[in-house]
């Protein structure tokens, strides 16, 4: 590879925000001049690259990529194909500088011979199928060109011209710029697809800047048929690059950025590439028909040369691969799928992709990262990073946090994968944030290809008064809804394209529906059979059936417009849509509003955003002229729908403070009014009368009747739990956020409640954009919901979902201790590392279990602390909690709980260096608090049918025998290798008759449970009621047990 | 004691009696031993509870041997290895458990008849030693446990024997003998352990019938 390509990348990385790594994918072949198409000749082995600057074909060997022997045209070469028996390569010729005529050059290149043909106009693309005959777009029409005869035959069709800029053409300008067109095949070679630009027709009505605006032409050209369609289209911004990347048989079509999909006979935009420049001489476009994939380069602001590899449904980014330099036009797919060859800025760029699976590239396994501190332990919280080699090709890793990042320590920064790495975070340094703090973790590579996708570690450092368990939901989550039938929460997951399905009761995950690109917001029918998402870049609104969870037939909109919100009512389905292009006539009536007295309206634009109304039965989407007696022209494409309980009405709220109102029973729009200047955040209805739309409640009019405090931050969600209102605000995305209720008829909130986290806020979603990956925030938001059978309230906030129970808000006393006790025997003995129970009342809201080991020092909002260190929880509930005590010096000590309710008062006790105590929790039978000694032979518990024989060997399990070696983490299970042993040795007798100690320490797997093995001795006397005593350090503890003799 | 001893034992008082001239046996039969209440405390509130133990019925081996001193007068010595299960129950609920008896005792034996008759009934009136052991598989779920537990280990009682039968001269050597016993002996509670609590009151009755089949070294007749 020569030396000056790799500089590119690097070149561009002293920007910021720049993507900068060692590695790129492919090889980059420099020509001097410009390429303006390729064509491969697989029996050959070459590359035929046109260079339109140097006039002559450059000849590349696919199997050394070095340049041969050019081949000779007489012009400058706009586009090259090849025929399908690799025979002919055709040459479609500009015309030179000042010349009106171009040309074409046929090769023969069996015979070696060559044809030159002069024709009028220039040509512009060119391209076989499965025919004989190629079809060659140029700028006086579409011809049929024979290779053998080089006879051209017009090919029929009524269609503005295609354009191409005359030569000579200003400084650096490019051969995509000068052209303007370019041609693809489908995988059968059945139809020929070709992207050009044509003139603006002349439109009386049209503006000026219409008019500038270039208008495309998408021709399909049936090889079997020998039918040509044309569609003329404009787009904003440009629709570059000039590539175009067909499927299988052509039913979807990548063109530029934008991916159509042929039904009934017409193309609908299924959806585009988000954040793209729309440059006509930077990027391409590529179908990988064997994996199902497109790559794909735009020009986006902030990014390097970049391919992305994306799904041919919905154009979601699967990875983003560095490249050597941009590519530029067309590209074409080796016929066994292990090689891309694209234009690229200086030449042509071969990129292996067969190897591409084994290449060096780095991801992780996980997306987030939770470090969840709580109010009782500001320890340092690890948790573990594990770094995938996904070409197993022993890619290097670096792994980073911005500049000036305190409280987080990444263990092993960098090193080979595949790699588990631990990051530490301290919670004192975040501790201040009440919230979860989100840090991005970017993982770096010098020999990986791939740009990975940055970790969010999501610290949270809450207090004990905030409410609510968190399960996180990686990605950018902009919308939530319950399914008020089934038992499921649907949330929209925009960065993937995706409607994540969760079981709304234990919050796993149930499925994922896919989307069109940058899904929005949803709504279901009223039938409660169907989920239709806006996508807003996609002309198609996503619908999905909910019995099946499976994709129905989408709702087609109108072409430039892209469904963001739905609102269904029971006599109309309305959707709030970005419009790019014209309005229907209708609409743009200059006279519509102006007439009569006190009109105002009536800007005469072509142009607006009018809120279009679904027909579901039919599957399409139109605009009405009108909304009732007002003109269907809103403020902004940034509104929000959303749906009055039982559908009867609808709220459409505008960032700009307009709202209006759609009443089902007169189907129409019955109010529209302004009487705030802005408006954003939380929107809803708490009845078919009171809606909220921010911190704003409205009556049956939409009349302002209320405000809520704004001091408690931005609105974020509002809902209906058990009959009263619920709304949340945040002030901060670190911060704990707040929910209240809502007094429907006193208006005003109550019983404010601290949150876990924040939810989340238009403000803080959005993030720097990341290739082609779609982010479109509305200033409205939805993140509460209450699932169908009311168990509890769902919030979205930064980590994912937070669950609260329904009676958050329930009065919580202040805890208090009554006892503690270790978890044993019940009395009042304990040592560091034993088992305890706390008896008391208010000691936590309701009942929570730890679910797995570690033990967690909170548990169900509630932590437990003597001095300053936190116990591990097993369990808490409002009258008792056990746990482990930490491995505190032995001596005087005071235990607190921590709950919602606050801090309880201190509970003294004495903590013993050793405090062996039996557990009484044994079962057999019918019979229960049996001492838990287990007889050896038939491992049965100890008791009066299962007596100790002299001989036998016993086992003993047991709390508070103090410290072992090796010292086990708080909460951690104990180990088996090497097995932890207790440090001051026990000594076990039976009826006064020393036993053989064989070990005494931890289970292993278990938390804070001792074991000893014993040796009942042949001289053992019996009895019914025999002492079994412990004696460890100081302290001691006897049972009895029945020993059989002999 | 152990078995191997008891049955050398037996054997050397065997041939005590043999070397006089008398008479040497063996014995095959059933035992049936009636379980004895257990009364056990449920607890302050409520009344007790009763259920019954014992060491249930079972088969009989042994041997004897002996002789009859004077016309109507004779004295033997009788071991006797029974096999059956140690049982507990009460009105919902059972257990069993595996045991096993071994019984000496000296008998004299009064006949109704002088000796050569042909059919001489008899008393027996003697006692002994027996020795009973649990030899089933202990749980700590046994059922009945509130009441007693069936214990694996070994338990000697003195016991008293009383019986009566008929000796049938089938030859001049060959005597059958029918007879029934009852074998008094105090509860084997180590055995059969009553729970704490709980009591088992009474002396235990093993009534054991068997048949014998005798000879004698020199014949009486």
């Amino acid at each position: 590879m020569p030396l000056w390509p790799k500089a590119i990348p690097c070149l561009i990385a002293m920007l910021p925000a720049i993507p900068c790594a060692g590695a790129t994918f492919g090889t980059v072949v420099p020509i001097r001049g410009t390429v303006s198409d390729i064509a491969l000749d697989s029996l050959r082995g070459q590359v035929y690259a046109a260079n339109f600057s140097a006039s002559r074909i450059e000849v590349m060997s696919t199997y050394n990529l070095t340049l041969l022997a050019p081949l000779g045209v007489p012009l400058p070469p706009s586009c090259v194909a090849m025929s399908p028996d690799n025979r002919f390569l055709v040459v479609g010729e500009n015309a030179a500088p000042f010349a009106a005529n171009g040309g074409f050059t046929i090769f023969d290149l069996d015979m070696g011979e060559r044809q030159d043909v002069t024709m009028s106009g220039s040509a512009l693309a060119v391209a076989f199928g499965a025919g004989s005959e190629a079809l060659m777009v140029t700028t006086t029409g579409v011809f049929l060109v024979n290779p053998l005869t080089a006879k051209t035959t017009p090919v029929t069709a009524t269609m503005p011209l295609p354009v191409s800029l005359n030569l000579p053409v200003p400084l650096a300008t490019f051969p995509p710029q000068i052209i303007q067109a370019a041609a693809g095949v489908s995988g059968d070679g059945n139809t020929i697809v070709v992207l050009a630009t044509a003139q603006a027709p002349a439109q009386g009505t049209a503006s000026a800047t219409a008019q500038a605006t270039s208008i495309y032409l998408l021709l399909r050209y049936s090889i079997p048929t020998g039918a040509l369609g044309v569609e003329a289209f404009q787009t904003s911004p440009p629709l570059g690059p000039y590539a175009v990347a067909v499927d299988g048989d052509a039913t979807n079509v990548l063109a530029g950025w934008g991916l159509l999909h042929r039904l009934n006979q017409q193309d609908y935009g299924w959806a585009e590439f988000p954040n793209g420049t729309g440059a006509a001489n930077i990027g391409t476009n590529a179908w990988d028909l064997g994996r199902n994939v497109i790559y794909a380069q735009q020009v986006v602001n902030g990014d390097g040369p970049v391919l992305h590899v994306v799904d041919t449904d919905n154009l979601t980014v699967r990875e983003r691969i560095q490249l050597p330099e941009n590519l530029a036009g067309h590209s074409l797919i080796s016929s066994d799928d292990q090689t891309m060859y694209a234009v690229s800025v200086s030449g042509i760029t071969v990129l292996p992709i067969g190897k591409l699976s084994k290449t060096a590239q780095i991801a992780t396994q996980e997306e987030d990262l939770m470090f969840q501190g709580d109010a009782c332990s500001r320890a340092v919280i690890t948790q573990t990073l594990d770094i995938l080699d996904l070409g197993n090709a022993g890619a290097d890793f670096t792994l980073s946090v911005p500049q000036g990042t305190t409280g987080v320590k990444i263990l092993t920064p960098s090193g080979v994968a595949p790699a588990s790495v631990q990051i530490q975070v301290d919670p004192v340094a975040f501790q201040n944030a009440y919230g979860t703090t989100t840090i991005p973790l970017t993982i770096a590579s010098s020999k990986g290809v791939n740009l990975p996708f940055p970790v969010r570690l999501l610290i949270n450092t809450r207090n004990s008064n905030q409410l609510g368990t968190v399960v996180n939901v990686p990605g950018k989550l902009v919308d939530m809804m319950a399914d008020p039938s089934r038992n499921r929460v649907y949330i929209i997951r925009q960065d993937k394209n995706l409607v994540l399905v969760y079981n709304s009761t234990t919050l796993q995950p149930i499925t994922s529906l896919r989307t069109g690109n940058t899904p929005v917001k949803m709504s279901m029918t009223t039938d409660q059979h169907y989920l239709i998402v806006g996508n807003d870049n996609s002309m198609i609104a996503s619908v999905f059936d909910l019995d099946a969870l499976q994709p129905a037939a989408p709702i087609l909109f109108p072409f430039g417009h892209y469904p963001r919100t739905i609102g269904v009512s029971l006599t109309g389905i309305f959707a709030t849509a970005r419009v790019v292009g014209s309005l229907p006539a209708c609409l743009q009536s200059s006279t519509g509003g102006t007439s009569g007295t006190g009109g105002t309206g009536g800007t005469g634009s072509t142009t607006g955003t009018p809120l279009d109304q679904i027909d579901f039965a039919n599957g399409v989407a139109n605009t009405p002229c009108n909304l009732g007696i007002y003109r269907n022209n809103l403020t902004s494409a940034n509104g929000a729908l959303a749906e009055s309980p039982g559908n009867l009405s609808l709220l459409l709220a505008l960032p700009d403070g307009n709202v209006m109102l759609y009443d089902y029973s007169v189907a129409t729009w019955v109010d529209s009014r302004k009487d705030f200047s802005a408006l954003g955040g939380a929107y809803g209805a708490f009845s078919n009368n009171l809606f909220l739309a921010d911190i704003n409640l409205l009556d049956a009019a939409l009349v302002p009747i209320g405000q809520f405090p704004a001091a408690t931050g931005s609105s974020s969600g509002m809902g209906i739990a058990t009959g009263a209102g619920l709304r949340t605000t945040a002030q901060a995305a670190s911060g704990p956020g707040l929910i209240e209720r809502v007094d429907m008829g006193a208006f005003s909130t109550y019983h404010g409640s601290a949150l876990t986290e924040a939810p989340l806020l238009p403000a803080s979603l959005p993030t720097a954009a990341v290739g082609l990956i779609g982010e479109t925030i509305l200033p409205f938001i939805r993140t509460l919901a209450m699932p169908a059978d009311q168990s509890s309230i769902l919030l979205l906030t930064v980590s994912g979902i937070t669950q609260l129970t329904p009676n958050f808000d329930a009065i919580t006393q202040i805890p208090s201790i009554s006892s503690v006790t270790n978890a044993a025997d019940g009395t009042a003995s304990v040592a560091p590392g034993g088992l305890v129970n706390i008896v008391g009342a208010g000691l936590a809201p309701a009942g929570a279990w730890a679910t797995s080991l570690p033990l967690p020092f909170a548990l169900g909002d509630v932590c437990v602390t003597v001095g300053s260190t936190a116990l591990a929880l097993f369990s808490v509930s409002p009258s008792s909690i056990s746990g482990q005590l930490p491995f505190v010096p032995p001596g005087a000590g005071t235990v607190t709980v921590t709950g919602p309710g606050g801090v309880s008062s201190g509970y003294d006790l004495t903590i013993l260096a050793q405090a062996p105590a039996v557990f009484l929790n044994g079962s057999a039978g019918t019979q229960t608090g049996l001492a838990t000694v287990i007889r050896d032979d038939n491992q049965e518990l100890v008791d009066f049918t299962n007596p100790i024989h002299p001989n036998l060997g016993i086992t003993i399990y047991l709390t508070g025998m103090g410290t072992t070696t090796p010292p086990p983490a708080l909460g951690a299970a104990a180990p088996l290798d090497p097995l932890a042993l207790v440090d001051a040795p026990p000594t076990v007798t039976l009826g006064g008759v020393g036993l053989a100690v064989n070990f005494a320490g931890l289970t292993p797997g278990e938390v804070g449970v001792y074991q000893i093995n014993a040796q009942v001795p042949a001289n053992v006397q019996g009895g019914t009621s025999v002492p079994l005593a412990i004696t460890q350090g100081g302290s001691s503890t006897s049972l009895s047990v029945r020993v059989v003799t002999p | 004691m152990n078995w191997k001893k008891l049955f050398c034992a037996a054997i050397l008082a065997s041939g005590t009696a043999f070397a006089q001239g008398f008479e040497l046996g063996a014995v095959g039969g059933f035992s049936y031993a009636p379980s004895l209440g257990v009364t056990a405390s449920l607890g302050v509130t409520e009344s007790s509870a009763t259920a019954s133990a014992g060491i249930g019925h079972g088969g009989v081996v042994g041997a004897y041997g002996g002789e009859d001193m004077y016309r109507y007068i004779g004295g033997e010595l009788r071991y006797l290895y029974g096999f059956g299960n140690l049982q507990a129950s009460s009105d919902n609920a059972s257990v069993t458990f595996a045991r096993n008896t071994q019984t000496i005792t000296f008998n004299v034996l009064g006949y109704l008849r002088p000796t050569g008759s042909a059919v001489r009934p008899f008393l027996a009136l003697g006692g002994g030693v027996v020795v009973v052991s649990g030899t089933g598989a202990e749980s700590a779920a046994q059922p009945l446990g509130n009441f007693v537990a069936l214990t694996h280990t070994r338990e000697t009682l003195g016991v008293g024997d009383v019986g009566v039968g008929l000796k049938i001269s089938i030859s001049k050597r060959v005597r059958l003998r029918l007879e029934a016993h009852d074998y008094m002996s105090p509860f084997p509670d180590k055995v059969i352990a009553p729970a704490p609590g709980a009591s088992i009151g009474g002396f235990m009755n093993n009534i054991v019938g068997v048949a014998s089949i005798g000879w004698t070294l020199r014949g009486t007749d």
